[in-house]
């Protein structure tokens, strides 16, 4: 919108981009002693007066004539909430209210003669011994070539997540935490019919977070098979 | 209560901002040829006509200056008319219990909307009744808006 407006030149002195804050040119001013920051000077705020008092020019007026005709588009506030994290190379969710916590990695120390996969053994969080099972592995994905990380910026760091469900609570290892997200229920799309894998059935839709595809998981689905690879 | 507190010729005025619905930049306006001289123009707010009156006209009788920092306010009276205002110089929002502001009991037929009084670190601000002051051009601007809209 800004770029919208075209503002008349004026000219005014910006020494806090020189010789105050910032700038980095010296002597600094002498001022900066007194009032510690450009924000406290008075000549700041004089300019940025100077701003405000300035003439308007007829593209101004006709700019934000054209921009206020039209329909305000409302923005959404968004009802819904999940934890979005990142398994191998994909991005998944579930709603914030089955989240209890979010933590670091903690030691799992396995279960003897367990016959299910999923099943990673058990894990101390505060003091509670909760069972921790691999999320990957009920989807059938695998920590993947991780991509992200490589490409990535920023470094990640993986934690374990506690859920719960009906009374039960459980503990899974995920790639990354990226937060939490709003969404309203027209954001979710159907997942795409080509997905022949299990990951289709445990997902309710995709949802688009900061251009990625994240998959909502269906929690009633997920503690369900949790369960039944308990047994 | 909430007011906008501005600033005209060095003297402090608040509004009310219940009444509020969006402050906007100065907008081209279209003008109404020998409407009373309070009345700066109409302006397109998202798709409808609506009228703005120039507060400066009314409390200080000159024009508006047209700066980077005068706004028009949009207004929504309780029986539904929108009508804008131009002010100049806003400095922000005050938060004042209805009982710092005193009746100065200096009243005049002419500006029935200048409200009560109040005191804010040793500066008066005077309360400009919006109702009382739309109301006191009603007339005027429902006819405006009717031939604006159709």
């Amino acid at each position: 919108m800004d770029n919208q407006i075209k503002r008349k030149s004026l000219e005014i002195n910006d020494c806090w981009n020189h010789i105050g804050v910032w700038g980095k040119e010296t002597p600094r001013c002498e001022k900066l002693d007194n009032v510690i920051h450009c924000r406290n000077c008075e000549i700041f705020s004089q300019s940025g007066q100077q701003i405000l008092e300035q003439p308007l020019s007829e593209e101004y007026l006709s700019d934000w004539a054209t921009i206020y005709s039209n329909e305000k588009k409302q923005r959404r506030a968004g009802s819904k909430s999940s934890l979005v994290f990142r398994l191998g190379d994909e991005w998944y969710s579930f709603p914030n209210d089955a989240i209890v916590e979010v933590t670091e990695i903690k030691a799992i120390h396995s279960i003897p003669h367990s016959k299910s996969q999923a099943l990673r053994g058990l894990v101390n969080i505060r003091g509670e011994l909760k069972i921790c099972f691999s999320i990957g592995h009920l989807l059938g994905i695998h920590k993947g070539k991780k991509l992200i990380e490589q490409t990535s910026k920023y470094k990640s760091y993986e934690r374990m997540v506690v859920i719960s469900h009906e009374d039960q609570q459980f503990v899974f290892p995920v790639s990354e935490v990226l937060g939490s997200t709003r969404y309203n229920d027209d954001d979710i799309t159907a997942p795409p019919a080509t997905i022949a894998n299990a990951k289709a059935t445990f997902t309710t839709g995709m949802l688009k977070v900061k251009n990625n595809n994240v998959a909502c998981l269906d929690l009633g689905l997920i503690f369900n098979s949790i369960k039944r690879s308990l047994k | 209560m909430l007011y906008l507190r501005f600033n005209l010729d060095n003297e402090e005025y608040a509004l009310d901002t219940s009444h509020i619905v969006e402050i906007t930049p100065l907008v081209e306006l279209k003008s109404v040829p020998k409407s009373e001289d309070f009345i700066a123009g109409i302006m397109n707010y998202r798709g409808t006509p609506v009228p703005v009156i120039d507060l400066t006209r009314i409390l200080l009788e000159r024009e508006f200056t047209r700066n980077m920092s005068t706004r028009i306010i949009i207004t929504k009276m309780s029986d539904g008319t929108t009508v804008g205002l131009i002010i100049e110089h806003i400095e922000g929002m005050i938060k004042k219990p209805d009982s710092d502001f005193v009746n100065t009991n200096i009243t005049s037929n002419q500006t029935s909307y200048l409200g009560n009084i109040a005191i804010d670190s040793k500066i008066m601000i005077q309360v400009v009744q919006l109702e009382e002051l739309v109301a006191d051009k009603l007339s005027l601007l429902t006819s405006l808006q009717k031939s604006a809209g159709a």
